[in-house]
């Protein structure tokens, strides 16, 4: 019993983040999850996410898409989330998490571009955790490269590459998550969780400032997608009267003039001006073509 | 890494911070621009990123010191980056409490091995202050006069260290003179000195192709394909390349090349590709 709590208090949020993926696993579907409910309990998607629903950003790491995901996902979260906790601490673990699944979330909205791009799983919070435990390394060491002259480093850095690897062969991993959340990972641990030893000079604090800058921007434009073209379209459907908006939509497109668009045509025009190939894939199928 | 390539890491960083809001700022004069812009922007980027590749492909392809020069600027981050910084921090604390030219020598070098010339040249000059006839000290104040511009400085004090000991640091001391004095663009005595250190030192590939640029310079072509040919000749037998080495040797064949002089052989008797 006494050996249970002490558990407990050493890595509470890493349990209660594994308890969180078992249980949504199970309210999902753990073999085979539903879409729709996988969408109800906060799966990624650009386009909700940019609507009202900022809580996706976070929400999906807890989610898993089938039983082989959940059971790797949960095998490396259980090799690496103690350990870390340990290291930093429940609360620098915490933040660690929530940035690395925000970072993973962003890597893959600015990646695909698409706003019906949907993403679960923690797995570009688990390459933060991969990404943090390299930088706890080199931290630890008299030297930026002395990780490496150990197994443990050298490992870590070949278990980085063919988890890569592994995610641009396999069809269906958003690779682009991994990247985000690896990246996240290692530039937070350097910088804020485990800071160096000497005082900064004022260009490494002018970097760390660059960086915290970097993903508030980059927050904010997954929330407030100005640049891409669902936005024109959500800005349409909130308003149709503006003239001027559908003007400057239409303007290029002479063969659309401003009165005869309807709401459906005016949306095929955003696509076809801004992502034909999305307007590709999405244009409807002509009767008789298979 | 350079105080320019660190201060412009992080400019490029807060660039890439302030686009998004800079087109977001752009969807308030006008959304369908801001989508334009960025869905011409990414496509740029991506151009420009399809034909930086195909550049970096012919320029491995075609420009021999490209890969042997990608090469030395990865080991010398490397080089920066694994060495031990709490060694320059035990020899400022050791300088606290006890100030002689050895523990200044120590702290110089070890700044000017991690690539802080501007760090290290208070201690050299420090060091050379205390005992005028610590060599060493007086060489590592050349080198770094050297990296900080002030040349003739840096020349007056390798020629202080060779009046005293010819042979200094293994010919190295002759060898950075004369290289010094090469790109002071004192042709003549730079000649003089690499041609001193090639008697008594037998030329390397480094001092052979300085030699060859010094004498290329002067306008003695034939004395100039000579020396890019020792700087070129192929590795002998059991022979392994530093990466310097290779990035020597890759430019002097690009020299060569330009010169239209035959290709360099091995030859293990003496300078190689006869003009």
């Amino acid at each position: 019993m006494t050996e249970q709590r002490s558990v407990i208090d050493e890595i509470p949020v890493s349990l209660t983040i594994l308890v969180a993926f078992l249980a949504l696993a199970l309210a999902c579907g753990v073999i085979s999850p539903d879409g729709q409910r996988l969408l109800l309990f906060g799966s990624m998607h650009p386009g909700r996410i940019a609507h009202g629903e900022p809580w996706r950003l976070v929400s999906y790491a807890f989610l898993h898409g089938g039983l082989l995901h959940l059971v790797m996902n949960t095998a490396m979260f259980t090799m690496l989330a103690p350990m870390l906790e340990r290291e930093l601490g429940s609360l620098k673990f915490t933040v660690l998490f929530a940035v690395t699944a925000i970072a993973g979330a962003i890597g893959s909205i600015v990646w695909e571009g698409s706003p019906l791009h949907s993403v679960v799983g923690a797995s570009g919070a688990l390459f933060g955790m991969v990404g943090a435990q390299v930088a706890v390394q080199i931290r630890a060491g008299r030297h930026a490269m002395e990780f490496l002259g150990s197994v443990a480093g050298r490992r870590a850095i070949v278990f980085i590459l063919i988890l890569l690897a592994f995610g641009f062969l396999m069809p269906g991993i958003s690779n682009s998550a991994h990247i985000g959340g690896l990246i996240a990972g290692f530039v937070l641990t350097l910088t804020l969780l485990v800071p160096p030893r000497l005082e900064r000079d004022g260009i490494a604090k002018a970097a760390v400032a660059g960086w915290v800058a970097l993903f508030l921007s980059l927050t904010a434009w997954s929330l407030f997608p100005a640049t891409r073209w669902d936005s024109l379209y959500g800005r349409l459907q909130g308003n149709a009267d503006d003239r001027p908006l559908l003007e400057g939509i239409a303007a290029p497109l002479a063969r659309h003039p401003v009165d005869d668009l309807s709401t459906d045509r005016l949306r095929r025009a955003v696509i076809e001006r801004f992502d034909p190939e999305w307007a590709e894939i999405t244009s409807p199928v002509e009767p008789g073509e298979n | 890494m350079s105080r320019t390539a660190r201060l412009l890491l992080v400019a490029l960083l807060w660039c890439a911070a302030l686009l998004p809001p800079a087109l977001m700022a752009v969807s308030l004069w006008s959304p369908p621009a801001a989508v334009s812009v960025a869905w011409w922007g990414s496509r740029i980027a991506w151009n420009v990123l399809g034909w930086s590749a195909v550049a970096f492909a012919f320029a491995a392809l075609v420009w021999p010191p490209f890969l042997p020069g990608l090469r030395v600027r990865a080991r010398r981050l490397a080089g920066r980056m694994s060495t031990n910084k709490n060694q320059l921090r035990d020899a400022l604390a050791r300088l606290a409490h006890l100030e002689t030219a050895q523990s200044h020598l120590e702290v110089a070098r070890l700044a000017h091995q991690l690539g802080n010339a501007r760090q290290a040249l208070p201690h050299a000059v420090k060091a050379v202050e205390i005992d005028p006839e610590l060599l060493s000290a007086r060489f590592t104040l050349a080198q770094v006069l050297d990296e900080v511009g002030q040349r003739k400085e840096a020349i007056r004090q390798c020629r202080i260290v060779l009046r005293d000991d010819p042979d200094h640091a293994f010919g190295k001391a002759q060898q950075a003179l004369g290289e010094m004095l090469l790109r002071d663009g004192q042709v003549e005595d730079a000649i003089a000195a690499l041609t001193a250190h090639a008697k008594i030192h037998s030329a390397n590939r480094s001092s052979a192709f300085s030699l060859a640029s010094a004498y290329q310079r002067a306008g003695n072509k034939a004395e100039a394909a000579r020396w890019f040919g020792e700087a070129a000749r192929n590795p002998r037998e059991g022979e392994s390349l530093s990466a310097e080495d290779a990035l020597v040797r890759a430019r002097a064949r690009g020299r060569l090349w330009g010169r239209g002089a035959p290709r360099p052989s091995a030859d293990a008797n003496g300078p190689g590709g006869q003009p």
